[in-house]
């Protein structure tokens, strides 16, 4: 720098200013001044590419326009397709909704000049309609990417189910066709549907990782069968009851299959008594573990009390339950019984009839647990002491709704709290409701 | 030239177990107790007739019991901010006394008026009458917040000292010397209006049943404690307790764990078989029988027939399918608190943020609706939400997920299982990206170092990890 300095200052060039400080002083922004400038290098806007790359990494989307908007040069590195891999599309409805919505002019800009550099991409829409078809709009466009992230996201109610499944599956098309390496997809509730699958394993089989398509009802067993029989790479699983089978299972267990790593499974209710669910074979979960013996079982349930019947009547891989409605007593004890790999068991709702024995069985056959979350229930303070003495300190979440815990004859439930800190080795209390 | 005094009535409208109006009598030549009736809150259209004749009856009584202590009920319109500079000066006011109000609203309001208080050489006396506590004590001796459950708070208010009785109610001997000037046109300056001078339409109007003011509530208030019956009406709402109660069900406050889901199906089940309750208050209702009280919706139509009540015609269909809102709104509190908490495993409790004794009851970051919260943790990652009033937070996928070390438990058999999830966060709303931002591929978080070996990558982090795992 100094060098560059003392070169200006010599130089004769420039009439009329004879002070070396001057000279210094203006050399820097030589062009302004009309003085030639045998130094560009002095020059902000002439740092390297990369340099420049390399601070607007740190910029957000915004200061980064306006970044560019500074000289030619800093508007050619705003354009550097390693600062559009990622972007995330949001549309809503300003008179609806309270949301920010990406701008349109941005939009258009993004897919002229940049589709092609796009690799990570999510649409996060609201709940209208309009949203989701414009989602649709620009996936449609986006032709010659190589997309290897897909999330469609709805911020509250399903707006991609009101899409037309005919626009839709031509949008997912263009995008399954095109990428060619797509390895994450996260597209719940929305009309996917069979022939759309066959689109993604026919151009994406090899690199597809991860596919997250929880309540999606134009899916049938045989589509997502198709999915597990030619993605042997698929780690990561999510979908709804009725299409699991003892297929997928088996497919998924093959010996081309890489390790399965998690499976979430949504078990929903449509109508209540009016869904039969299937049964899967002991021996179909059985092959599943012994293929992945590490891998993660997660199922939701938002059933009525009595849709249990068809669920955990044998040994069962699961690891994380869920219970977003009641769940039986009965349930409850198949799932002490059957459940040997259970880390996470929550039940937002039972009964009056306390929990006692089921609690103190799960305390003994479940010995991975280590998550607890009971609403609307009843244990007494009793049988509750037992069975958080049987699971000691590997009971790192402990919710226990205060109304839950009946006080008897051994325990107040100021005694109980004292006591179950003690087993658990560190302050805990029930969880409380407030009062109105 | 005596020393005189102004009571501020707020929310305690009573001469018994007052503190504040006790401690400002004494010593005074004069007092004068008010209220401040601000026109804005009349014209509002949220609050309703009932609530404003309940108000009305209350200062009524007011007036009344003070009439007997020969003084006076001074009501005076306007805003305190304005009305306060003025009776000073005009009352000569040497003494101002409140109960002290606990809600935000009423701070900031109490705040102004000491200032001008203070610049008017007026003393302010301040006494805690509405609560049983001191709200700031009760914070203090629980470490600077507010406890959460009603345990911890029987805990804290068992090691304070006992509470005082309530100081004597205000008589003609308690009120000694003390005197009220009251000019012959007070009723047309001061007295309390009626509904029909606020602008409210009375044509009409039935009686009131719970009348206010606080002889009805003493007499009230024996009956109670002879009958034990209890009343719930919401005439006296609580503004604590009422916005604990809608924030707690909603989440947005405390980070309380959010699996519990109340269905009101289940819970009417549970709680009252035969639907009593049900059956007692919507009468539309009685002919079904206990199996189809609570989700008359799934009765059989020969059912709704049998009980003269066609859901949709005589009685409205539902206005959800619980089980697919309560689902989807378990996956949208997850994506939050997966946001909030970083975290990435795939237990459902563990993702309530800090929760470090796995209670559930952690999360003393309370938070509004609206305000983003500035970086998760250690990773800044790009801005967030900057001014914009963006409530998404920004995840920190890419800061975190390739640590071990978050600290935060991996639950599962495999600890690397999270990792692979779709590469923005299993989070699936979080982003780096907030309206339209790019992420920015590495190297984005100001204030933590990418690994090295990622520095030289611009892909995601989940795919990186995967190739080097």
């Amino acid at each position: 720098m100094k060098r560059a300095r003392q070169k200006v200052a010599a130089g004769t060039e420039t009439p009329g200013t004879s002070q070396t400080s001057k000279k210094q002083k203006t050399s820097l922004h030589g062009s302004e001044f009309g003085e030639s400038d045998p130094c560009p290098s002095m020059d902000w806007g002439s740092l390297p590419h990369h340099v420049i790359l390399r601070v607007f990494q740190f910029l957000t989307l915004v200061d980064r326009a306006r970044a560019s908007s500074v000289c030619r040069r800093w508007n050619e590195v705003f354009h550097i397709p390693d600062l559009w891999r990622r972007f995330e599309f949001e549309l809503s409805q300003p008179a609806t909704s309270y949301l920010k919505s990406t701008h349109p002019d941005l939009i258009q800009q993004i897919i002229k000049r940049h589709a092609d550099h796009l690799q990570y991409v999510s649409f996060k829409v609201d709940s209208s309609t309009e949203s989701a078809e414009a989602a649709c709009d620009i996936l449609s466009q986006l032709v010659n990417c190589s997309i290897k992230t897909l999330g469609l996201i709805s911020t509250a109610k399903p707006s991609f189910m009101n899409v037309s499944k005919a626009h839709f599956a031509s949008a997912l098309t263009v995008v399954f066709v095109n990428s060619k390496s797509l390895s994450s997809i996260k597209i719940d509730d929305t009309p996917l549907d069979d022939p759309s699958l066959k689109v993604l394993v026919a151009n994406n089989s090899d690199t597809l990782k991860l596919l997250k398509m929880s309540s999606c009802p134009h899916v049938s067993p045989a589509g997502i069968l198709c999915v597990a029989d030619q993605c042997h790479g698929l780690k990561e699983l999510a979908l709804n009851y009725y299409i699991l089978s003892d297929e997928l299972l088996l497919a998924l267990s093959s010996e081309k299959h890489v390790d399965l790593e998690h499976l979430r499974i949504d078990v929903v209710s449509e109508n209540p008594g009016q869904v039969q669910f299937h049964t899967i074979k002991k021996q179909s979960w059985d092959a599943l573990v012994k293929h992945s013996p590490k891998v993660n079982i997660v199922m939701y349930f938002f059933l009525y009390e009595d849709e249990f019947d068809a669920f955990f009547r044998e040994e069962t891989p699961v690891t994380h339950l869920y219970f977003g409605r009641a769940v039986s007593k009965a349930m409850l004890g198949r799932i002490g019984m059957n459940c040997p790999r259970l880390i996470e068991l929550v039940v937002c709702a039972n009964g009056l009839q306390p929990l006692d024995d089921e609690l103190i069985q799960i305390a003994e056959r479940c010995k991975n647990l280590t998550a607890m979350g009971l609403g609307e229930c009843e244990v007494t303070c009793r049988g509750f002491i037992e069975f958080v003495k049987m699971c000691g300190g590997r009971l790192t979440q402990l919710s226990i709704m205060e109304e839950v815990l009946i006080p008897d004859s051994d325990y107040s439930l100021d005694r109980l709290h004292m006591e179950v800190s003690k087993h658990l080795g560190r302050m805990w209390f029930p969880d409380m409701m407030p009062t109105w | 030239m005596g020393v005189n005094a102004v009571h501020w009535f707020r929310k305690g409208l009573r001469l018994h177990d007052n503190p504040a109006l006790r401690e400002c009598i004494q010593g005074a030549d004069t007092v004068r107790c008010v209220y401040i009736l601000d026109p804005w809150f009349a014209g509002s259209s949220n609050v309703g007739i009932n609530r404003w004749r309940f108000l009305l009856q209350c200062l009524e009584d007011l007036d009344a019991n003070l009439r007997k202590l020969n003084s006076r009920l001074f009501v005076i319109r306007g805003q305190p901010a304005d009305v306060f500079p003025r009776l000073f000066k005009e009352w000569n006011i040497a003494k101002l006394s409140i109960e002290y109000d606990s809600e935000p609203f009423g701070k900031e309001r109490d705040a102004a008026i000491k200032k001008l208080a203070s610049e008017a050489g007026v003393e302010v006396i301040v006494r805690i009458s509405h609560t049983l506590y001191d709200l700031d004590k009760i914070i203090e001796l629980n470490g600077g917040q507010p406890p959460l459950t009603y345990k911890r708070f029987q805990t804290l208010i068992s090691r304070m000292e006992p509470l005082e009785m309530p100081v004597e109610t205000i008589t003609p001997e308690v009120m000694k010397k003390c005197t009220t000037p009251v000019s012959d046109d007070h009723d047309e300056k001061y007295g309390v209006p009626s509904l029909e001078e606020l602008g409210f339409d009375t044509d009409g109007l039935p009686s009131a049943v719970w009348p206010g003011g606080e002889t009805e509530a003493l007499t009230r208030l024996e009956r109670h404690l002879e009958r034990k019956v209890f009343e719930e009406l919401l005439l006296d709402a609580d503004w604590s307790v009422n916005a604990g109660s809608w924030m707690w069900l909603s989440c947005s406050s405390f980070f309380q764990q959010f699996f519990h889901c109340y269905c009101p199906v289940g819970f009417g089940r549970r709680t009252d078989p035969n639907g009593d309750y049900i059956r007692r208050y919507l009468p539309v209702l009685r002919g079904f029988p206990a199996k189809y009280i609570y989700d008359p919706w799934n009765a059989p139509e020969s059912i709704q027939k049998a009980a003269k009540c066609i859901i949709g015609v005589n009685y409205p269909k539902p206005m959800v399918n619980h089980a697919e809102a309560s689902r989807l709104n378990i996956e949208r509190m997850k994506q939050i608190y997966q946001q909030l908490s970083r975290y990435r495993g795939l237990g459902l409790l563990a993702t309530v943020p800090s929760n470090p004794n796995g209670n559930g009851n952690g999360g003393l970051m309370g938070y509004s609706p609206g305000e983003s919260i500035s970086g998760c943790g250690s990773t800044g990652g790009a801005q967030l939400g900057a001014g914009d009033g963006h409530s998404v937070v920004q995840s920190c996928a890419l800061g975190d997920s390739h640590t071990g070390t978050s600290g935060v438990q991996q639950q599962g058999y495999c600890q690397a299982s999270s990792i692979l999830h779709y590469a923005h966060g299993d989070n699936q709303q979080s982003h780096l990206l907030q309206a339209g931002r790019t992420a920015l591929g590495t190297g984005i978080s100001a204030g933590k170092r990418p690994n090295p070996e990622e520095e030289t990558q611009s892909v995601g982090p989940k795919v990186q990890r995967q190739s080097t795992n």
